[in-house]
């Protein structure tokens, strides 16, 4: 994918600065209006089953904080009591919905659709039944595609490294149109295992606003078999990736990963993840000159993580995973070993923005020195390497409404997502050393077919 | 010869133990386990050896409260637990045990279901399958943190038929079949309970329903558990039927509850409608994390001047 490239990094600056404010905004407005309500106990309710008000409160406040069982509870009782409550019948079946009841779900809004609604319940209705249809399909196809203007400033690469005077090093901040796209395709086979086809696509391109040479083109694509049996789930693919970099092929890539995860209790699962794949890496040409030594890297690749993923409630998740991962090469000074640490936490606001913090360290220690990077050297590269990054999303639909329902249909499906992200490595040989700062900002359209 | 008064004493002694024999029993059937949170049309309550009372709303519900409903009559019970009761039409159901600490929250309840149908969704002390038995006619239910739905008699018969269960009624004891479904949570729910199961227990053979949508049918007592299998969408509905609601009028109009995907706890920019996005799923979070650092080491993140073609030849151009 080609963009026309100019000067855009004022306007970028002022994309960016836009899009985080709002996504700030609303997702401080969202936080304050969640944590004004007070908190109704189930003796409030036990004494008043009859109090409409308190107990429309009370399955609100269960469903935010995750308990949907004591949500549809009450808004049953509710409907016992006011079987026309139409705006209640809604709420049950979003409910349902949330607690998997698909049938239950559907059998509220097939209910209401012979009902008289405002444009606002008929509204929310269409949008439930549409959620509703499509997690009752058996052939499903759902995924992304975002754009994305990226900035970051490198500007301590090899700050360590004394050749280089600090004064006049070079920098390289660097700014570049982003492309990305990640789908999924499902084919519900059934069965006791609840098996499905799967085929899972992704896509990043990368285009620089100043130096062109190193456009890059990453795709993955994945297919195989998911299932669920009991407490555990599975799934087990073949994995295919290519690298291209200014055009040349540079890295492909072809193996195979197994995933387990096991729920061992409402909020808390474990899980299991490991992989093999072959690498085989071209030589380049960047400029005139045909890089050096790539297709030394050709070899296999193994990871294993192991990771707890926490439900913290309806809204607050996270996750934390160690892993191993050992990569062999033709070249002994590419073939390295790694221990990684990879931690997560995200939350979700009611009007669909988020928060999203992550964060990984790996240790990698190389099998031989690099002579060819550092002349001379007679240990092998070891180093320490750090990724943080943090984003904060908002739907368009949140912030521009529309009173025409198709656009704000598609404004709905949008959303801004602002992140920086900082990535450091520190090794052993200045040589290797660098940090890197920066941000982006992104327009994402989410589809579900 | 024995003194007046301590006659006097040993009889009062004896009428006060004989009093509180009596009362004793009628004391402790007197324990109140729940209340009537709402209630449809015809449904009585009797405790033991008293006349059958009607349901009202906020009326006490004690333990071994015979609950009987009519042919349009539905009662939601509230027990002290946070467990919900739903006796559908026709219904029959006896709560016959119920022990709670609610400092721990752990206890156990059983129930007798002789006829109709019935919804439970449990609350705190079902968190052992061991903790809540159901017991209908022909089989024993171990509830574990879920909703279950189930119907006794002629019905399940019905449903059992026009499901191809069965061909013909040999065999089947038509006044106290079963047939129950595990409606939730499912495995994709988005909350914070957990996924349910229901042993289903005959004096022969069991079954464990542990999928949202999975059923079992046990025909007569003694007999295997059919199951699991899934249910149509239309025999779920006969069970909507009896124990949800349909409108009766006009609506009773709006307010009060705004948006329903927020109002549920929606985060359906994140959560589900994504797909597979960057999303809220810890998993692809790690995916994405893991394809950044494979990115990294073959040179194109977090950019490629700091990748290994600069790992090779830092004075490359470009590698600042």
């Amino acid at each position: 994918m080609t963009f026309a490239v100019s000067n855009l990094t004022e306007t970028s600056r002022r994309i960016a600065k836009i899009a985080a404010a709002l996504a700030v905004s609303a997702s401080i407005s969202a936080l304050a209006a969640a944590q004004a309500q007070d908190t109704i106990t189930f003796d409030d309710v036990f004494s008043n089953p009859d109090d409409k008000q308190l107990n429309i409160d009370y399955a609100r406040q269960e469903a935010a904080a995750g308990n949907l069982l004591a949500s549809a509870a009450t808004l049953e009782r509710l409907l016992l009591t006011d079987p026309n409550w139409d705006e209640a019948r809604l709420f049950y079946a979003a409910v349902l919905y949330r607690l998997a009841d698909y049938s239950g779900a559907e059998r509220e809004v097939r209910i209401l659709e012979g009902r008289s609604l405002s444009p606002q319940l008929q509204e929310q209705l269409e949008d439930f039944k549409g959620r509703i249809d499509n997690k009752q399909r058996k052939t499903r196809l759902s995924g992304s595609i975002a754009v994305g203007f990226t900035y970051d400033d490198n500007v301590a690469v090899n700050n360590d490294d004394p050749s280089i005077d600090p004064n006049n090093a070079p920098t390289q901040s660097d700014e570049a149109f982003t492309f990305r796209a990640r789908g999924k395709y499902e084919y519900e086979i059934g069965g006791e295992q609840d098996l499905k086809f799967v085929a899972l696509f992704s896509t990043l391109s990368k285009r620089y606003d100043d130096f062109g040479r190193v456009d890059f083109n990453f795709i993955a694509a994945r297919t195989g078999f998911e299932g669920a049996n009991g407490p555990y789930d599975w799934r087990i693919l073949a994995d295919f990736k290519n690298l291209d970099i200014v055009g040349d092929q540079y890295l492909r890539e072809g193996g195979a990963s197994v995933r387990v995860r096991r729920e061992m209790t409402a909020q808390t699962s474990l899980q299991l993840d490991a992989d093999a794949s072959y690498q085989e890496y071209d030589n380049i040409t960047i400029g005139n000159t045909e890089t050096l030594f790539e297709d030394q890297r050709a070899g296999l690749k193994y990871t294993v993580i192991g990771s707890v993923n926490h439900k913290f409630d309806s809204q607050t998740r996270g996750s934390v995973g160690i892993g191993y991962q050992k990569k062999e090469a033709d070249f002994e000074a590419y073939e390295f070993d790694t221990a990684f640490f990879t931690t997560s936490l995200s939350r979700s606001f009611k009007n669909g923005s988020y928060a999203i913090g992550s964060y990984f360290y790996r240790d990698v220690e190389y099998a031989a020195p690099d002579t060819i990077v550092v002349p001379g050297a007679t240990e092998p590269r070891e180093e320490d390497r750090h990724y943080a990054r943090v984003a904060v999303g908002v739907p368009v639909g949140a912030v521009f409404e529309s009173e025409n329902a198709n656009l704000q249909e598609t404004l709905d499906d949008l959303r801004v997502e602002f992140s920086v992200f900082y990535d450091d490595r520190q090794a052993n040989f200045d040589v290797y050393d660098y940090d890197n700062t920066g941000a982006e900002v992104q327009l994402i359209w989410n589809f579900d077919r | 010869m024995v003194p007046t008064t301590v006659l006097k004493s040993v009889a009062t002694a004896a009428m006060l133990t004989a009093t509180a024999s009596i009362l004793m029993p009628a004391a402790a059937q007197q324990t109140e386990i729940g209340v009537n949170a709402a209630v449809r049309n015809d449904v009585t309550l009797q405790s033991a050896g008293e006349a059958p009372r009607d349901a009202v709303v906020k009326g006490e519900v004690y333990l071994g409260d015979k609950v009987e409903s009519g042919a349009a009559g539905a009662l939601q019970i509230l027990l002290k637990d946070e467990t919900v009761f739903t006796a559908g039409p026709n219904s029959s159901i006896i709560i016959d045990e119920f022990v709670y600490n609610p400092a721990t929250a752990d206890g156990n309840m059983s129930a007798n279901i002789a006829r109709g149908t019935f919804r439970f969704m449990s609350g705190k002390i079902a968190s052992n399958p061991n903790n809540v038995k159901l017991n209908s006619p022909v089989a024993t239910m171990g509830v574990r943190g879920t909703m279950i739905e189930g119907v006794i008699g002629q019905d399940a018969v019905d449903l059992a038929r026009s499901e191809g269960l069965i061909d013909d009624t040999s065999g089947v004891d038509a006044d106290n079949a079963l047939l129950v479904v595990l409606r939730g949570p499912g495995r994709e729910n988005q909350g914070t309970n957990k996924r349910g199961e229901l042993d289903v227990i005959t004096t022969t053979s069991s079954k464990r329903l542990d999928e949202a949508g999975q059923a079992a049918f046990v025909p007569a007592a003694g007999s295997t558990v059919f199951g699991p299998f899934t249910l149509s969408v239309e025999a779920l509905d006969v069970f909507s039927s009896n124990l949800r609601t349909a409108p009766t009028g006009a609506s009773t109009g709006e307010g009060g509850i705004g948006n329903v995907d927020e109002a549920s706890g929606g985060d359906s920019a994140i959560s589900e409608d994504s797909g597979i996005n960057f999303d809220i799923d810890e998993t692809e979070i790690l995916e994405d994390l893991n394809d950044a650092t494979d990115a990294a080491d073959a040179g194109n993140e977090p950019d490629f001047p700091t990748g290994p073609e600069c790992d090779i030849n830092p004075d490359q151009t470009g590698c600042n």
